[in-house]
C-alpha cells in the first residue's frame, strides 16, 4: 500500500469518527451524517480497490481512471451543492417565519419596539405564520 | 395521583383530529392531553381551537420526532410522571390507553410499546416493503440488544419520566428502533403490550417512497452510534 493510500485511509477514518461524534451530539443532522459517511466510504473504496475504478472507466468509456474519478467527484459535488443550498433556503424560510411571527406577536401586545423596523435583508419570502394558540 | 400527559403529534390531520381528541378525552378522562401541531397547513389549527384543546404549535414543520420532543419538553416543564404518545390519524384505539397504562405501572417499565405484532408474531397484513423493514429492524434489535421487539414503529407508547432527559438530549429520527436499542443497551426496561390498530381512513402517511431509502439508513446510523456509545461507556466504567 502506498503512503498516499495510507494517508487517505487514515484521514477517512478520522473524518468518519468526527462525523459520528457530531451526529451523536446532535450537531449534525443524522441524514447529512449518512450522506457524508457514504461519500467517505465510496471514496475509500475507489482509493483502496483500484479495480472498481477500472470497471467504471470501462463502462463509462473514460480515457483514464483518474478522469472517471474526477468526473464522478465533480458530479457528486454539484448534486451536494444543490441539495445543501435547498436546505439553506429552507432554513432561511423558517427563520423568516419565526421572525415575522415574533414581530406580529409584539405588535399585537402593543410593545413599544413594534414601531422599530427590522434590521437586515427583508427580501426572503415565506408563508404567513400560523396564528393558533400555543400551549402555556 | 400520577400525572399523565397524552401527547398527540399531528400534521395535516384535519379530518381526524377532532374525533381522536374527543375519543381520548372520553377513554382517559384523568389524563391531560397535549396536541402538538407540527406546522399543519390544512386548517388543523382551526379545528383544534374549536375543540378548546391544549395545543403546542410549531410555526413550521419539524417532523414527527421533533414534535414528540416538544411534547416531552412540555412534560418535563410541567412535571408529568408519564407521557403517552398517540397517533392523530385515527388508527389507534383510545380504549387501549387504559390497559397499556395499567400494565406499564404494574411491571414498572421505562418504555412500553403498544404492539400490533407481539401476539401474532407476523407482519402479513403490511405491504411488502414495510414488512421487510419491520422484520429487519426487529431482528436487528434482537441481535444488538438481546431482546426481540416485534413492533419497532408503533406510535402508541408509554414513557416514564426517567427517560425524558435522554430523549430530548440526543438525535432521534421517529422514536423507533433507534430509541429502543439505545434504552435497552442502557439497561432500561422496555416491553410490548398488544393493541389493535385500524386502517388509515383519511390523509396520507408521513412515509413516502423516498422515506423507504432514507429511513433505514438514518435509523441504522443512530443504532450504530448507540452501540458504540454504550460499549465505550461500559469500557470506561470498567477501567
Amino acid at each position: 500500500m502506498t503512503n498516499l493510500r495510507i494517508l487517505l485511509t487514515a484521514a477517512g477514518i478520522v473524518i468518519m469518527a468526527w462525523v459520528l461524534n457530531l451526529v451523536r451530539r446532535d450537531r449534525l443532522y443524522v441524514g447529512y451524517g449518512v450522506l457524508l459517511l457514504g461519500s467517505i466510504v465510496g471514496t475509500l473504496v475507489a482509493v483502496l480497490v483500484p479495480q472498481v475504478l477500472t470497471v467504471l472507466t470501462r463502462i463509462l468509456g473514460s480515457p483514464s481512471s483518474f478522469a472517471t474519478f474526477t468526473v464522478l467527484a465533480l458530479l457528486f459535488v454539484l448534486v451536494m451543492l444543490v441539495y445543501i443550498l435547498s436546505q439553506l433556503t429552507r432554513i432561511i424560510n423558517r427563520v423568516t417565519v419565526l421572525v415575522q411571527a415574533l414581530a406580529i406577536q409584539q405588535a399585537r401586545r402593543g410593545h413599544p419596539s413594534a414601531s422599530v423596523p427590522l434590521q437586515g435583508d427583508s427580501s426572503a419570502s415565506a408563508p404567513s405564520p400560523d396564528t393558533s394558540r400555543a400551549a402555556e | 395521583m400520577t400525572r399523565v400527559l397524552v401527547a398527540i403529534p399531528t400534521y395535516n390531520e384535519r379530518a381526524t383530529i377532532a374525533d381522536v381528541v374527543r375519543a381520548v378525552r372520553k377513554s382517559a378522562p384523568n389524563f391531560d392531553i397535549l396536541v402538538v401541531d407540527d406546522g399543519s397547513g390544512d386548517g388543523t389549527g382551526g379545528v383544534l381551537q374549536e375543540l378548546n384543546a391544549l395545543v403546542a404549535t410549531h410555526l413550521c414543520n419539524l417532523g414527527y420526532g421533533r414534535a414528540l420532543q416538544t411534547a416531552i419538553k412540555y412534560a418535563v416543564a410541567r412535571n408529568y410522571e408519564l407521557l403517552i404518545t398517540f397517533d392523530a390519524d385515527g388508527q389507534h384505539n383510545p380504549e387501549d390507553i387504559e390497559p397499556l397504562y395499567r400494565r406499564f405501572v404494574e411491571a414498572d417499565y421505562d418504555l412500553l410499546i403498544g404492539s400490533r405484532f407481539v401476539e401474532s408474531r407476523n407482519y402479513r397484513a403490511m405491504p411488502f416493503a414495510r414488512r421487510l423493514g419491520m422484520y429487519v429492524f426487529s431482528m436487528l434489535v434482537r441481535l444488538l440488544a438481546s431482546q426481540r421487539i416485534y413492533d419497532t414503529t408503533s406510535g402508541l407508547k408509554v414513557i416514564h419520566r426517567r427517560v425524558f432527559g435522554m430523549l430530548t438530549g440526543r438525535p432521534l429520527v421517529d422514536f423507533h428502533a433507534e430509541v429502543i436499542v439505545y434504552l435497552i443497551l442502557r439497561r432500561y426496561r422496555v416491553g410490548e403490550f398488544p393493541i389493535t390498530v385500524g386502517a388509515r381512513q383519511h390523509g396520507a402517511s408521513m412515509y413516502t417512497w423516498l422515506s423507504s431509502i432514507k429511513y433505514p439508513l438514518k435509523i441504522s446510523l443512530l443504532i450504530l452510534l448507540s452501540v458504540i456509545e454504550t460499549k465505550l461507556i461500559r469500557r470506561h466504567s470498567h477501567d
